[in-house]
């Protein structure tokens, strides 16, 4: 999925130089960045949602076992 | 004598691995992101040992000893937030090429805008080192049986010692090798605490029903409250994007986020089954806090508790050096950088961190030793914090106009940080207080906190105009700074 959706990664690596500590990049150029960026094409609250019932779904396990 | 010698073996071994790594570190980046060449595993064992620390086993066991297994309530909104914040926003934040939260707002906005963002992360950071120093000295003192400054000292001079040798290479292995130690030492308390009570039936037949409901005695409110709470924080947890900003790829960083999210969420019970194996073992009557030292203390045999004593002292360690890392890129990158010498060489840089790193673990000692009435201040920051910098941040990220509209983002950090702050106050006048935080009316400050961010973003977002040349602020534009850019 992840190879699929946002490629190996290693492309979306900035490695900051010390002219980039020293000097900073522009909002412009931040903004690019920032779009630019590979994320996996789920709609993001949905997975947050997902992720928030994996856990939820764990206590509700652990509260069956232990008799609730 | 045995408790002693396997403590100090520990530390020992801390030491010479800070030493070791200490041959790493060539420039600001090795040592405060660990040169961006840490894997998926590093990332997803240093989350866990990160989130887990003396707090959690203390207050975890504590709460649910008290409430029960749906105290878990309190804790898994981080761990979900935590895998989704590395598989949407890290990315992003890599991408830039910024090395703190700090500096990518000062980017987008300016000084002004850092400034408060600097604040609130400053204070938050501050909540997690001072309360877990606190946590980690009484800790020693009790085990030990030494004084509460020897304690202290022993505390920051081996933190302080392996993360200036390693920075963030030795805060990685290190974490790495703690949270295997946590998982250990959870499971053993609990595997012999089961097994003497005459094994899974004996234990769970000496608790009450409320005790293993899926929900307990606790309020939609309450609940709600705490899912908020978890949510905001862990997505501006600046020791979390530290650990994005690490890894070796983005992938890596994402799979690491991923991996080490699910692995909080199953691992996060373990404190609360301690909680519940407290209250079969010992009935009510016991102080909560005092849960988990009593399960380490009585009946285990002396070589298991040195075991879990180290496992304990890993945990508690693994959360400050995480922070006091997190401290040390931004006032290294943010202020020593950005406003004392820009053209800091990469020497002056790590040495510079390395000053971040001890100032800010003596400031968090001493605010521990000399003023502990400050750490409810700082922990009311880590909830200031998440509601006031997660919506905002969130809507940088994912929403394109907003990052032009810095009356917006200035107004709705303020709103926030007002909102959380008043609710707070007039909860502790009310003294409606659940598990040391305070509720007005059963709402959490979180939940009106994040609301008012939200609404002060929408508001704004609708009156602010954005500036006639995409991507230029109106504050920014013309200014020297700019023109030099």
């Amino acid at each position: 999925m992840f190879e699929a959706h946002c490629g190996s990664g290693r492309e979306d690596t900035v490695k900051s130089t010390d002219n980039d500590l020293q000097r900073g990049s522009g909002p412009e150029e931040l903004m690019k960045a920032l779009d630019e960026a590979r994320v996996p094409r789920l709609n993001p609250i949905l997975t947050l949602l997902v992720l928030q019932l994996l856990g939820l779904a764990w206590l509700f396990l652990v509260s069956k076992a232990l008799g609730g | 004598m045995l408790l002693w010698s396997l403590v100090l073996l520990y530390i020992a071994g801390l030491m010479v691995l800070g030493a070791v790594l200490s041959r790493r570190i060539r420039g600001v980046e090795d040592f405060l992101v660990a040169g961006r060449r840490a894997n998926r595993w590093m990332i997803s064992l240093s989350i866990l040992a990160t989130w887990v620390g003396v707090g959690t086993f203390v207050g975890g066991t504590g709460g649910s000893y008290d409430l029960g297994i749906s105290f878990y309530w309190i804790h898994f909104s981080y761990m979900g937030a935590t895998a989704w914040l590395g598989l949407y926003v890290i990315p992003k934040v890599r991408r830039t090429g910024v090395l703190t939260v700090p500096q990518l707002v000062d980017r987008l906005f300016g000084a002004r805008h850092k400034l408060v963002t600097l604040i609130l992360v400053f204070i938050g950071d501050m909540g997690a080192i001072a309360g877990t120093i606190l946590a980690s000295v009484i800790l020693i003192s009790f085990f030990l049986g030494i004084g509460f400054v020897p304690a202290l000292m022993m505390v920051l001079g081996v933190t302080i010692v392996y993360v200036l040798l390693g920075g963030q290479w030795a805060v990685l292995w290190t974490d790495s090798i703690q949270a295997v130690m946590l998982t250990a030492t959870g499971i053993s308390i609990f595997v012999i605490g089961v097994t003497k009570l005459g094994g899974w039936t004996g234990f769970t037949g000496r608790l009450p029903a409320e005790m293993v409901s899926f929900t307990g005695t606790l309020e939609f409110g309450t609940m709600a409250g705490w899912v908020v709470e978890g949510i905001v924080i862990a997505m501006v947890y600046h020791a979390l994007f530290v650990r994005g900003l690490s890894a070796r790829s983005t992938r890596e960083a994402q799979l690491g986020f991923l991996y080490g999210g699910i692995l909080c969420t199953f691992f996060y019970i373990l404190p609360h089954a301690l909680g519940l194996l407290g209250r079969a073992s010992f009935g009510v009557g016991t102080e909560p806090n005092h849960v988990f030292f009593r399960l380490m203390s009585e009946g285990l045999p002396v070589l298991l508790v040195s075991f879990v004593l180290a496992g304990a002292i890993a945990g508690a360690m693994s959360t400050l050096d995480s922070a006091l890392m997190s401290v040390a890129s931004y006032l290294t990158i943010d202020l020593y950088q950005r406003h004392i010498k820009p053209a800091a060489t990469q020497g002056e840089m790590v040495t510079a961190a390395r000053v971040a790193v001890a100032g800010s673990a003596i400031l968090g000692g001493l605010f521990a030793y000399a003023l502990p009435m400050t750490l409810e201040v700082f922990l009311v920051g880590q909830r200031v914090l998440g509601s006031a910098l997660a919506p905002v941040l969130v809507g940088l990220i994912f929403h394109r106009p907003l990052r032009r509209m810095p009356a917006t983002v200035l107004s709705a950090m303020v709103a926030g940080a007002s909102v959380t702050i008043l609710f707070t106050w007039l909860g502790q006048q009310s003294a409606a207080e659940i598990k040391g935080i305070a509720y007005v009316w059963h709402w959490h400050p979180c939940i009106p906190g994040t609301a008012a961010t939200v609404l002060a973003l929408l508001v704004g977002a609708r009156m602010e105009r954005p500036p006639a040349q995409p991507g230029m602020p109106p504050e920014r534009a013309g200014s020297r700074e700019n023109a030099g850019r």
